[in-house]
């Protein structure tokens, strides 16, 4: 680790342009106002929450049709293009090659028929089926991958034993030629991932399924479907820090409806604060994202 | 020490499971040497059958470096205890939802314990082994330097029984006991916020923890060992309440250097009892004694941090619940 400190101290990130709290986002505190920006970010970030109740039915199957549609209202209200069409040709070009980078964890994997929906909205957008690849461990061996000129970033919301949570930012650590390089300090350098050749400048879309999200976990698993609630969402950006860090903000909240009371995470899940402070990939400071909300918003705990 | 094979004794798992509860409480007299168990007879302390759940495929066997392959990034976990062997194997049984039992054999009991308690354990006591949790179908406990998770991904009545009954055998299987870290005894037990202490030897660890600064301010390395323990403010306050961190160094010089580089690079500002108010209007405070280091830190307080570092002390010279 020492080669790669930065010299950051927990009194440095106290006294920061965020004031930030350091036990995740929803305790964000900004001590002192500074401009939204001010951390070499981009101004303001903007998020949407989709939610619907008919996503998942009462045994947990999934409705891929509704999942399309949820991902039309999200891609609409994120670049307030009312036509779905329109939308998507925005992001995406004929002349594109995509990676829709998923993720496949045993217990809670990035569900087909929302891969499904991707895809078929970017053979509508005109990029050509063969230019289109859908991957996660076998990224580095696919040569949509390898000659992408864009990304699509989707996966499921879930705490996690080592880094706090797994989101959008540590989604790409199969892009690295030694994953487990990047575990050191839990996971604190994870958005440095984002520089990496095969990823750099090119995710057009970020999205956090947050359809069953699993907010608590112990052992080695880390899984219990006990820990997961049918929240029936997505969280689409542009911004990946934006993206993970309002998905913390669901977590934390559900976490202590379900607790009654604060129970902190067994890990900080500090590299999404990192990634805004330390790696200026996007904006992590809530009173910088601006959130959508489209749909159902009963119980949305944000 | 030789390898013992116990294959043959898969075919009469009670015995089985006495017989390397023996072998193992000799490899105990060993295991600071290096170790001694065989991943075959780490294995062995599965039963092959428990309320009908039967053994479901080969069980699969993974060391420090191949732990990846099954916990992805929760293998660091593990790593930083200095994990020998993993065994997992899976029970099935019809109609019921698939049980999945792991055990670790750490460096260590002090070890086992650390990894147990990379959790928060704040439920109630289940009964297995030194210490144990069970919840929502998931059992984990420590016992001499194994660590235990058995797990049922849907809880049932049947699939709950099994999974604490499975447990129970495999404790009843390592004959070896082993103690919690002795460091332990140096912590106040008064306001001390019950499953929220953390043992660790790295400075990964500790910054999982609890983030103190990207750099290892506090020279930690494999050779040291150390405790974080919460406690509730005084008065109650909004937070996580007051954090202690001790280490114990394998010499009074390291300790010093650690305290040197600590007030050097974290609070150059401390008075001349080691404490100082920090951003935030929380106090943090450092002090060491021989080859034990203590630093407090969010306390609500100048007076609460002097009196934390001063319990530390007034145990490790006798005074206290030792």
């Amino acid at each position: 680790m020492s080669d790669q400190a930065w010299g950051m101290t927990r009194r440095d990130l106290l006294r920061g342009a965020a004031g930030v709290a350091l036990t995740g986002a929803g305790a964000w505190s900004r001590g002192e106002a500074q401009p939204c920006g001010s951390a070499g970010t981009g101004a303001r970030a903007r998020v949407v929450l989709v939610r619907d109740p008919r996503a998942i039915d009462a045994e947990g199957h999934v409705n891929g049709a509704v999942l399309g549609e949820m991902l039309d209202k999200a891609v609409t209200a994120l670049l307030q293009e009312p036509d779905p069409s329109k939308a998507w040709a925005r992001l995406f070009r004929p002349k594109d090659i995509v990676g829709i980078k998923s993720n496949e964890w045993t217990y809670l994997p990035t569900p087909p028929q929302l891969e499904s929906a991707i895809k078929a909205r970017l053979l509508v957008a005109g990029v050509p089926e063969g230019h289109v690849a859908i991957g996660d461990r076998g990224v580095l061996r696919n040569q949509i991958f390898q000659r992408a000129t864009a990304l699509i970033n989707v996966r499921p919301l879930r705490t996690h034993h080592w880094s706090g949570i797994g989101g959008v930012i540590k989604n790409y650590i199969m892009f690295s030629e030694d994953p487990s390089s990047w575990h050191d300090d839990s996971c604190a350098r994870l958005a440095g991932l984002w520089d990496l050749p095969l990823v750099k400048g090119k995710t057009r879309l970020n999205v956090l399924v947050m359809l069953t999200p699993l907010f608590h976990g112990r052992g080695p698993h880390h899984f219990n479907k006990a820990y997961l609630w049918p929240y029936k969402g997505m969280l689409v950006g542009t911004d990946p820090v934006a993206v993970d860090a309002t998905g913390l903000r669901i977590l934390e909240a559900k976490r202590r409806a379900y607790f009654s009371g604060e129970q902190p995470l067994a890990v900080s899940p500090k590299h999404v604060r990192l990634a805004q402070e330390r790696f200026r990939l996007g904006v992590a400071d809530p009173s910088c994202i601006d959130l959508v909300r489209v749909g159902w918003m009963e119980d949305a705990l944000i | 020490m030789a390898k013992i094979g116990l294959m043959g004794l898969w075919r009469a798992p009670v015995k089985a499971l006495r017989l390397v509860g023996i072998v193992l409480g000799l490899c105990a007299e060993v295991s600071a040497l290096g170790g001694c168990a065989t991943m075959a007879e780490v294995g062995s302390m599965l039963p092959r059958e428990i309320h009908g759940w039967a053994r479901q495929g080969e069980d699969a066997f993974y060391d420090g470096e191949t732990l990846f392959d099954y916990l992805d990034g929760g293998a660091e976990v593990y790593r930083s205890f200095g994990v020998r062997r993993v065994v997992a194997r899976r029970y099935v049984k019809s109609g019921e939802p698939e049980i999945i039992a792991d055990i670790f054999e750490m460096g260590s009991p002090a070890d086992a314990y650390g990894v147990y308690h990379h959790d928060l354990r704040t439920e109630g006591e289940a009964g297995v082994g030194n210490e144990s949790e069970y919840l929502e179908g998931a059992l984990q406990f420590w016992k001499g330097r194994f660590f235990v998770s058995v797990l049922t991904l849907e809880e049932t009545d049947a699939s709950a029984r099994a999974v604490l009954d499975l447990g129970k055998a495999i404790a009843s299987a390592i004959e070896e006991t082993g103690s919690p870290p002795d460091l332990l005894s140096f912590l106040p037990g008064k306001d001390r916020l019950a499953g929220h202490v953390r043992y660790f030897h790295d400075h990964a660890c500790l910054n999982s923890y609890y983030f103190l600064a990207d750099k290892d301010l506090l020279n930690l390395h494999p050779g040291t060992e150390g405790i974080l323990a919460r406690f509730r403010s005084d008065p109650p306050g909004v937070g996580e309440g007051v954090v202690l961190i001790l280490v114990r160094y394998p010499s009074r010089q390291e300790a010093m250097a650690a305290q040197g580089r600590f007030f050097a690079e974290y609070l150059p500002e401390a008075d001349v009892e080691g404490i100082a108010r920090v951003e935030g209007g929380k106090w943090v405070g450092l002090r060491s004694e021989g080859e034990l280091l203590a630093v407090v830190l969010d306390a609500g307080s100048r007076a609460e941090a002097k009196k934390a570092l001063a319990s530390v002390f007034t145990r490790g010279r006798g005074g206290g619940e030792r």
